[in-house]
């Protein structure tokens, strides 16, 4: 899970580059039946500490973010925030078509900080936790199952 | 055999699947045994499946993949020539420690495929010839499975019951079925009771991120510290950039850096390479001399050549039930042997084997898993999550690739690793044979998980990230002129230079190899035994 200590001391975006990433993590993962929004799960952090790693994946997320202003302003003469949930989408969509590595990180990202965040697991009523060392109970298997392939004849040549 | 102390007797480059039970298996008959592994012992503790963010790992410390992993032992490995990704994992225990455990032996047609099929060649050993050491390795690994799979001869009688097949295995026993095909419990390396020491699994999986519970059988647990008892010298964080060569050419030990970059030459009188199909030509390759200009062991042209994969064809059925995915082994529960041998009518030679999967965590699942493509995102991303986050079935179909001269592993001309040794490109495409393979495989892995009841099947029919198996690029055979290897794992070239890993595959059938891997290492320690005499 995002560390916040590292987390503030990687952080690279301005105030409004932080608000604009929150905006665009909500269109791709959007508030739904208790489930909170990728912002609202504190996804912007995981993307922004993510992408601080090296100089290549801090510009590959400003000169994304910066290319999806520019497109909405062309488009609507607006910000992507006073876009509807539509335009945002549709915005998105010419993005994805446009900048795909970019986008591609984005997804990848913005997936792994909201699938790997306890509340929006419990929201979902997946099990959160570590597969090992519990594990889960299962049937043992049954050899009845077999007993139609047992008798239908070898399948091997030699 | 040398008595001077600076000389070991057998020196082994490796310490994975196939050096593990060669290792063993010459030091237990009393043998003096050194092996160098570049990478470290895992440690169980420090695998992230007891972590709450275990999934994560899987993209970046964990990853399959070595290039993206980039830990100090791995080496990089240029790929743009390849739409497979050769994967492998660097430490004791081998590419095993990130394994699925899946461990079907290979069949009796698949080391007479020319004989049979008209295709390739034929292998210089068989099935029969290798068979006590398939069961003397199945015994050293724990198989939990069940006795009487009409797709083999006989067998010996497995080790333990088979795995838990869960609700996933189960409906898709369902459609199985209604078509009549053919379907079998997963053989597992993994331990169903307790065995060797080694406690049952306990259903949590997902096995590719090391098991902590050390229920999956690796050399590390199973092989190596039986190999130590016997005296085995192990040397952990030893790379080795190449084998040294006398004037008789005869070679007479190896060049290697340990961690702070310091190098050693280590004298043997024989030297046993097994680091595997893409490492083992690398080595050989960046070994050239006077006296074997285009790389030891290469007098064939051979080396490097006609490596193969196992393309592989990726289905995932989508059902209403509530399948629980996340429970049990990641890639042991049915194997289907329906489709794997020839039959000319369906346009193409030799076959494939359908295995079932688990799903991973919810983050693989939002990823795509096994489709390698991300679930879609806005309006309709919550409602894609739900209809697949335990309702999926996935099979892979696991395709017979055929050797083929131009799929290739050469040293990159520019590319090193840390310690400055050439990295290895590999050069492979997808032969006209297996693209019609995958392309039949699609389509019958749909009518099963149809006819299982899936109300969607999602189809990524040529699988990028399924370069597990590295096979056939120093191939076995009995003509000098169209082998590396003899049928003893001896080079041709050089007579006190072996090849145990899965380079030394002639064909590579349609199953998963290590357990054939493992038997040919045991096979040619065996080999080694008898001719002691003329080592
Ligand atoms: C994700 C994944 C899943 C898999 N699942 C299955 C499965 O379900 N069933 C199955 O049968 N197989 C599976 N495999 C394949 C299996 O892991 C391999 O077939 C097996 O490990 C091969 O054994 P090996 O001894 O040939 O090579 P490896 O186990 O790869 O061992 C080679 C060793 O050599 C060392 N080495 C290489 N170069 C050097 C050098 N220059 N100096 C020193 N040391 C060196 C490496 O560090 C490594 O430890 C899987 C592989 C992966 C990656």
């Amino acid at each position: 899970m995002t560390n916040p200590q590292k987390a503030l001391k990687t952080s690279f975006l301005s105030r409004d580059q932080q608000k604009l990433l929150s905006t665009v993590i909500d269109v791709i993962i959007p508030a739904s039946n208790g489930s909170p929004s990728a912002s609202d799960a504190d996804v912007a952090t995981h993307v922004e500490s993510s992408l601080s790693t090296s100089s290549a994946t801090r510009n590959l997320l400003t000169s994304g973010l910066q290319a999806i202003e520019v497109t909405s302003g062309r488009a609507y003469r607006k910000s992507l925030a006073d876009l509807t949930y539509e335009q945002r989408e549709s915005l998105l969509s010419k993005i994805e078509s446009a900048l795909p590595e970019f986008f591609n990180v984005l997804i990848q990202q913005t997936y792994s900080g909201y699938y790997t965040n306890s509340n929006v697991l419990r929201s979902k009523g997946i099990h959160v936790g570590a597969p090992q060392p519990e594990g889960f109970q299962m049937e043992p298997f049954q050899e009845s199952l077999l007993e139609r392939v047992r008798s239908s004849g070898t399948k091997y040549r030699t | 055999m040398g008595q001077d102390h600076d000389v070991v007797e057998v020196l082994v480059i490796g310490a994975g699947m196939s050096s593990g039970a060669f290792t063993w298996s010459l030091t237990k008959a009393g043998f003096g045994v050194m092996c160098l592994e570049q990478g470290n012992w895992p440690t169980p503790s420090e695998y992230p499946v007891t972590d709450d963010d275990w999934e994560l790992h899987i993209y970046s410390d964990y990853h399959l993949d070595p290039n993206v992993r980039s830990q100090p032992e791995d080496y990089p490995i240029n790929t743009e020539n390849s739409p497979i990704t050769p994967l492998m994992y660097n430490a004791v225990g081998g590419s095993a420690i990130h394994w699925g455990a899946h461990f079907p032996r290979m069949r009796p047609s698949d080391f007479r495929v020319k004989t049979l099929d008209s295709v390739a060649d034929d292998w210089p050993i068989n099935y029969f010839d290798l068979e006590p050491y398939f069961d003397l390795n199945d015994k050293m690994t724990g198989v939990a499975g069940l006795h009487g799979n009409p797709a083999y001869p006989p067998m010996s009688p497995r080790q333990m019951p088979p795995l838990p097949i869960g609700k996933q295995g189960s409906k898709l026993v369902e459609g199985f079925e209604k078509l009549g095909w053919h379907w079998w419990p997963a053989e597992s390396a993994i331990n169903s009771t307790h065995y060797d020491g080694r406690p049952p699994c306990t259903n949590g999986g997902p096995c590719i991120t090391g098991c902590y519970n050390g229920a999956k059988s690796t050399a590390d647990l199973t092989y190596w510290p039986k190999a130590l008892q016997n005296g085995a010298v192990l040397h952990t964080n030893s790379r080795v950039s190449h084998i040294t060569t006398k004037p008789s050419g005869k070679v007479d030990g190896v060049v290697y850096f340990d961690t702070s970059g310091e190098v050693h030459h280590q004298r043997a009188n024989v030297v046993v390479i097994a680091a595997n199909g893409v490492g083992t030509p690398r080595i050989l390759l960046n070994s050239a001399s006077a006296s074997h200009p285009n790389g030891l062991a290469n007098s064939s042209g051979l080396l490097g050549k006609n490596l193969m994969f196992h393309p592989v064809a990726a289905t995932v059925g989508v059902f209403e039930d509530d399948l629980e995915g996340y429970k049990g082994a990641l890639a042991c529960a049915i194997t289907s042997y329906e489709h794997v041998e020839t039959d000319r009518s369906r346009g193409f030679v030799r076959g494939y084997q359908l295995q079932s999967n688990r799903q991973l965590g919810p983050l693989n699942t939002a990823l795509g898993g096994p489709l390698e493509r991300a679930i879609p995102w806005g309006s309709k991303h919550h409602s894609s999550f739900t209809d697949r986050f335990n309702h999926i079935i996935p099979i892979a179909a696991l395709g017979e690739d055929l050797p083929e001269l131009q799929n290739e592993v050469i040293l990159d001309k520019t590319l090193t690793d840390s310690d400055g040794i050439p990295a290895p490109k590999v050069n492979y495409s997808i032969s006209k044979n297996s693209e019609t393979m995958m392309t039949h495989a699609v389509a019958r892995c749909t009518d099963v998980l149809e006819a299982a009841g899936a109300t969607q099947v999602l189809v990524n029919q040529q699988m990028q990230g399924a370069g597990w198996h590295l096979l056939g690029t120093a191939r076995m055979g009995i003509d000098p002129a169209t082998s590396v290897v003899n049928q003893h794992g001896k080079t041709h070239d050089v007579d006190n230079l072996y090849i145990i890993d899965g380079s030394v595959f002639v064909t590579a059938g349609a199953v998963n190899p290590t357990s054939t891997i493992q038997a040919i290492a045991l096979y040619i320690a065996e080999q080694m035994k008898r001719n002691a005499r003329n080592l």
